[in-house]
């Protein structure tokens, strides 16, 4: 299934955007400063009402490039 | 039966003048059933101009569709479904009818959910963003410092950096096995330490393919890990140097797919099948267990698995978490899907196309 991918500021529990997405507040994935949050949903849905004015859609490929990140992604340990 | 791989391009080194030589093998994996996106073979050598026209065969390997379309096309394939394989070769014959060359191109219908997957086989996909399966309580490890063995199939689908696929701990140490697209390597976690095996190396034209991993992990005051890619040993003793050491805690012991426990957030991209573990060395039996990619239940083996999760059939309610997520064969441990829709349970089709390595 293909999905749209959203990045935004974090919601509180009570927020009708999560009756709409794939995750649940206490398991959706936050950036390493807690303020930030990952959503997503079916590609064919449409965007969740309610969502925060900084909430920026992406592709799979692109937010796993965000993902990727320093604000994602502790530091890489030592590589084999 | 299994998809063969595409083959490359078949002009012949020193080929005489006049020879007809196909176009190099194609392949497509397609989403999901239906009719089949319409494709072109690619024109033929043919220096003295010997084709007079074209032939073309539906192979199915699986599967009940119908194939149409003339010449070098293009086709089409109609009334497929999820884990339908066919192969196409057209022919270029001369004008008494003799085959001059064949091409040849491989269609797997691979991808979408399929309900009750439990008896066909099937695997789960992880997005890579934040989904995982966990096993609370699911391995049963006989003491504080077992030797442990974790089997796995795998498939990455995007090219990022590594990310953990399977692994056992206990909350504070435990061990995975760790994959990017061109490597696999297995990663120990000793509190706030950690330890790697080093990398061993995927060849790039296998990458595409499941992989198989075996991983040994071998208790002692020195623990040392064995490493196993498609059957073949890449690590026989493995050292983890600095002192390292677990144990893994027998009672808090837990199994987990797709993202780590602890560690560094990196979640798995791709696809997971067929994990096992023992709670033993199980390094001379890999020839039974890889069992040369043919599928078969790893429960009919003199030493069969302490945990075993084959098909991983997720279920289609366990975002919520309070659903069997995962089927466990062995102790009825199923695991729980997180973050995950349903969609993420695919079919087994193209999982055991076979690489070299």
């Amino acid at each position: 299934m293909k999905r749209t991918y959203c990045i935004c500021s974090d919601l509180p529990p009570d927020s009708p955007v999560w009756a709409h997405v794939a995750q649940r507040h206490d398991t959706a994935r936050r950036s390493l400063d807690g303020l930030q949050v990952v959503l997503k949903w079916p590609a064919t849905s449409p965007t969740p009402d309610g969502l925060p004015a900084d909430a920026v859609l992406y592709t799979h490929a692109e937010v796993l490039a965000v993902l990727a990140g320093p604000e994602w992604t502790p530091p890489d340990p030592e590589l084999p | 039966m299994p998809l063969t791989r595409p083959t490359s391009a078949t002009s012949p080194p020193g080929a005489p003048a006049g020879v007809v030589t196909p176009p190099a093998a194609t392949s497509e994996a397609v989403a999901s059933g239906g009719s089949v996106t319409s494709w072109t073979f690619g024109a033929f050598t043919d220096p003295d101009g010997r084709i007079d026209s074209y032939s073309a065969t539906l192979v199915t390997v699986t599967g009940s569709g119908s194939l149409s379309g003339s010449g070098l096309g293009p086709y089409s394939i109609t009334g497929t479904a999820d884990g339908d394989a066919y192969t196409v070769e057209l022919d270029a014959l001369d004008s008494d009818g003799g085959v001059l060359a064949t091409a040849v191109h491989t269609i797997a219908i691979a991808l979408g959910a399929l309900p009750g997957d439990y008896e066909t086989g099937g695997a789960v996909s992880f997005d890579g963003v934040d989904q995982s399966i966990s096993f609370a309580g699911s391995v049963n490890i006989a003491s504080d410092t077992s030797t442990l063995t974790l089997s796995a199939w795998f498939r990455r689908t995007s090219n990022s950096d590594y990310q953990k696929l399977a692994g056992i701990d206990d909350g504070t140490n435990g061990f995975q096995l760790a994959v990017s697209r061109s490597w696999v390597s297995g990663f120990w976690r000793q509190g706030s330490g950690y330890a790697w095996t080093g990398g061993k190396t995927i060849p790039s034209a296998d990458q595409d393919f499941w992989i198989h991993l075996l991983l040994v992990s071998v208790a002692g005051a020195t623990p040392t890990c064995k490493m196993y890619i498609n059957g073949s040993s890449v690590a026989a003793s493995w050292s983890l140097g600095g002192g390292a050491s677990y144990p893994i805690s027998a009672s808090a012991a837990s199994l987990n797919l797709g993202s780590p426990r602890f560690g560094f957030n990196e979640y798995f991209d791709g696809r997971a099948a067929e994990v096992a573990v023992w709670n033993s060395d199980q390094s001379a039996n890999i020839a039974a267990i890889y069992n040369s990619r043919q599928r078969h239940d790893l429960m009919d083996l003199p030493s069969p698995p302490d945990v075993y999760y084959a098909p991983l059939s997720a279920n289609g309610d366990n975002t919520d978490g309070t659903a069997g997520g995962v089927y466990e064969l062995v102790g009825n441990n199923d695991g729980t899907g997180v973050n995950m829709d349903g969609s993420e349970r695919i079919n087994l089709a193209d999982a055991f196309a076979p690489p070299t390595l």
